[in-house]
């Protein structure tokens, strides 16, 4: 095992140890079993519910404060004076912080499979949903100090607003493509479908690339940055 | 300075500057460590830590370079493999044990599972905390605390270690354990460099210091050296006593008191240009004037002083 991945998985449990996690990881699958067998919400809207909402928001709770946290609590000294790459501790922490919101939102998205493959389908959109926007919210906390609320405002407003546009502009947002990959519809979330994106394993590839020019760009501020650390 | 190490030189600082806004913390430092223990000296603000963040590579020069072991160490981690660092922030994975916390950082090294155990049980026997690792971290005392924190900077075996203010919390019995293992690292032939504002804690570790103000080296060498060129110097020595004039007559006519100074009901400040003299004839001359000394101290005998003496 390389010493980045040792380092993701320590980090994982530790995040996972964590009762403000906990209640996200049990809460998040529960809520969702709730509604889908208790009141019997269509399959549609708890996936759109989980992916379009939950996966950035948790993503940005997450993943937008990877270095910032260790950077408050001065624990960053610790790991950044090994022998590893530093882009490799961030990734490692990034994976750390992505855990959970996998955890927490795969079992949910499954409930709104419609049979295996589709299952597949939703798992796929959950990880490279949570990838592209935990690597961008990463990116984000790299270069501001709080970004929790452009990230808030990323996904309610901007991403929101033009999920309804017509035409090139929908295919903009993470979301649109999130829904495509997982093959998702919901009128009655007053969402449109997701036939104008193109095809599902595009959209995945878009997903792909938003997290790995992301990661990269993140990587390369980690190497280049000073530790500062709080008093 | 040539940034080619000399033989023995496992950090070789050259022309370091290093600016934060408009603050200056250090200024063109040229400075050379080898194996043994070095003491890095400094009131607080001196640039004490800057100098060791810069070694450690948590902070880039603005000029000049740093080399440990020829290496870069903010550009190449690679060089953490054969430094450990014991950071001056009381700052832990609190939920962790101290058994725990060194293997975690001791398999960041690429350590397996068992060799990493190995090692932190090592060094946690080594700074003394065989008894204790297995406490959580946030229900150690401070001086547990940086006896875990020194553990994980060792437990790789590095040739150097940069110690942090490492005694800072610490019991007088666990301050001579470490004051004795820093010794030990450096008679093994590391390179270790410690940090402190308290004079006679280096002094006990080592002969060897750097002294650092305002972000400039001061002086660096043997601490006797440095001892002598106080010695050459007056010296200031504040006695409490009931009857001051009395006493400050008595010792204005000893050869080496240069003067006597009543400070207010119940004190003098006596300078003089030999300490020892004046040390071997005040209580003789307190006694032959049924005097009792309720109180002896020297505003002289910090570091401060030192720093005024060699700016003069």
């Amino acid at each position: 095992m390389s010493a980045a991945s040792y380092w993701a998985g320590f980090h994982l449990v530790r995040n996972l140890k964590r009762r403000g996690t906990l209640v996200w990881v049990i809460g998040v699958p529960l809520v969702g079993a709730i509604m889908r067998l208790g009141f019997e919400v269509p399959r549609d809207v708890v996936g759109q519910l989980v992916l379009v909402y939950l996966v950035p928001l948790m993503a940005l709770a997450f993943g937008g404060g990877v270095l910032r946290e260790e950077v408050e609590d001065q624990t960053l000294t610790y790991g950044f004076t090994r022998p590893v790459d530093r882009a490799q501790l961030y990734a490692a922490r990034l994976f750390a912080a992505a855990g959970p919101v996998l955890i927490a939102t795969v079992p949910a998205a499954m409930l709104a499979a419609s049979g295996g493959v589709h299952a597949l389908r939703l798992v796929l959109a959950a990880v490279l949903g949570t990838a592209a926007h935990a690597a961008l919210f990463g990116l984000w906390g790299l270069l501001m100090r709080r970004p929790t609320w452009l990230g808030l405002a990323y996904v309610l407003v901007w991403e929101q607003s033009l999920q309804n546009v017509p035409g090139w502009l929908s295919n903009v947002t993470l979301r649109a493509h999130i829904r495509n990959v997982a093959q998702l519809d919901a009128p009655g979330l007053g969402l449109l479908g997701s036939a104008d994106a193109g095809p599902w394993w595009a959209s995945g590839l878009i997903l792909l690339v938003v997290a790995g020019v992301s990661l990269v760009a993140a990587g390369m501020i980690v190497r280049r940055r000073e530790l500062v650390l709080s008093r | 300075m040539s940034l080619e190490a000399t033989i023995d030189a496992s950090i070789v600082i050259g022309g370091v500057t290093k600016m934060f806004g408009t603050v200056r913390a250090l200024d063109e430092i040229d400075l050379e460590l080898g194996p043994g223990v070095t003491g890095l000296l400094g009131p607080n603000g001196s640039g004490k830590s800057t100098l060791l963040k810069l070694v450690s590579g948590q902070l880039r020069p603005d000029t000049g370079q740093v080399r440990v072991f020829g290496l870069d160490p903010f550009a190449q981690p690679e060089v953490f493999a054969r430094l450990g660092l014991c950071p001056e922030q009381d700052k832990f994975y609190e939920e962790l044990s101290g058994e725990a916390f060194v293997i975690a950082l001791a398999r960041l090294h690429g350590f397996a599972a068992k060799e990493a155990r190995e090692r932190a049980h090592h060094a946690l026997a080594r700074v003394g905390m065989s008894e204790h690792m297995r406490k959580p971290i946030r229900a150690m005392s401070r001086g547990m605390r940086q006896r875990t924190k020194i553990a994980q900077a060792i437990a790789h075996d590095p040739p150097v270690v940069l110690l942090d203010e490492p005694l800072t919390g610490t019991d007088p019995v666990g301050r001579a354990d470490l004051i004795a293992l820093v010794r030990t690292l450096g008679q093994e032939g590391r390179c270790v460099v410690v940090s402190s504002h308290v004079l006679h804690e280096v002094e006990a570790m080592t002969h060897q210091v750097v002294l650092v103000r305002y972000g400039r080296l001061r002086a660096q060498g043997d601490i006797g050296r440095l001892r002598a060129l106080l010695d050459d110097r007056p010296y200031r020595f504040r006695v409490q006593v009931a009857a001051p004039r009395e006493l400050a007559a008595a010792l204005v006519v000893l050869p080496h008191v240069r003067a006597a100074e009543v400070m207010g009901a119940d004190a003098l400040e006596v300078t003089t240009t030999d300490l020892m003299a004046l040390c071997r004839a005040l209580p003789g001359e307190a006694t032959r004037l049924g005097l009792v000394i309720e109180q002896l101290g020297s505003p002289d005998a910090d570091l401060e002083s030192l720093y005024r003496y060699l700016i003069e």
